[in-house]
């Protein structure tokens, strides 16, 4: 009689035990689900990419590169149709966006020019993924390109674009 | 004497076998709802919504003016029609922002930084699997004489 209530009291704190086995588990596997989608639709990547790539195509035509970018009087959103302002909700209180365009002298090296547009932080969180050589989801997504040009004149030049595009609250 | 129980005579016998029941019960529930979690997760309006409207943004972003984009778009007109959605208000483009709806209670919006004219629809509608993304110049980049020749 005395070893039929252990075993019940046993039986009833094992049950409970279980439920909480599950729950732990399913939390894990919801959270593997929601990982794993969300990284399927973090597109900032792509959207620097894409940044890069029209900056570059905006800056240099034809590979004689404009000699009002080597000159400073370029207005890279004007020029390149760029649009930083942002309609939605989620990103109005902060600029999302960050260019970089660096024009350096091919043979020197030395920097002949540099234009920032946007969050000038960003350059400082792109540094440091690229030094840890890993990508922070809560940081903005960079992209880093270099082209070489010549201008009108034959002068060679090495165009450096880095750019960055935060977007976390529909990224992450 | 022994107290009649639900299947056995036996009192006690009977009552660890309702709780062995209900135990069995909760935990195929459990499973079961966790399986329909995870399957909703990938067919869902909400991913679906969210992945259209990204995949628009990018080729908005990545077309120059007077470009005419056609993308395959049966995924997200199936799910309207069953949620009994008006396909021809799927996506919607205001200034730089997309959005893709696949139901009357759900919406996912995103931006793009092109600047240019985009509008988007169905290529036509009594076949409507194909999405045709208009891009041109924006009004006011004409009048300024911005030339992507230049």
């Amino acid at each position: 009689m005395g070893l039929m209530k252990i075993n019940k009291r046993g039986y009833q704190l094992l049950s409970a035990y279980w439920f909480v086995i599950l729950a732990i588990i399913a939390g894990a596997i919801i959270s593997g689900a929601l990982l794993f989608y969300s990284n399927v639709a973090d597109v900032r990547g792509s959207e620097a990419d894409i940044l890069s790539g029209k900056i570059i195509d905006c800056v240099i035509k034809g590979g004689i590169v404009n000699q009002e970018f080597v000159d400073g009087n370029f207005d890279i959103l004007q020029e390149c149709k760029i649009n930083f302002e942002e309609g939605l909700p989620e990103f109005a209180d902060e600029e999302q966006y960050y260019i970089q365009l660096k024009i350096l002298n091919f043979d020197t090296g030395v920097e002949i020019r540099k234009q920032e547009i946007g969050r000038i932080d960003f350059e400082q969180k792109c540094l440091d993924q690229e030094l840890k050589g890993k990508i922070e989801k809560t940081f903005p997504q960079c992209k880093r390109k270099s082209v070489y040009s010549i201008d009108s004149q034959g002068s060679k030049y090495l165009i450096k674009v880095l750019t960055a595009v935060r977007k976390t609250e529909k990224n992450v | 004497m022994l107290k009649k129980g639900l299947f056995f005579k036996n009192k006690k016998a009977d009552n660890i076998l309702v709780e062995n029941i209900i135990f069995l019960v909760l935990n195929v529930l459990f499973f079961a709802i966790l399986i329909i979690f995870l399957a909703r997760q990938g067919q869902g309006v909400v991913l679906n919504e969210e992945i259209f409207a990204k995949k628009i943004a990018l080729i908005i972003d990545n077309a120059k003016p007077d470009s005419d984009i056609i993308i395959d778009f049966s995924k997200a007109v199936e799910i309207a029609q069953k949620k009994n959605f008006d396909i021809s208000k799927i996506v919607t483009i205001t200034d730089n922002i997309i959005k893709v709806q696949l139901s009357e209670k759900s919406g996912y919006s995103y931006s793009f930084f092109n600047s240019v004219e985009a509008n988007a629809f169905l290529l036509d509608i009594n076949n409507p699997n194909k999405l045709i993304i208009v891009v041109r110049e924006k009004e006011a980049n004409k009048e300024n004489g911005f030339d992507e020749n230049q």
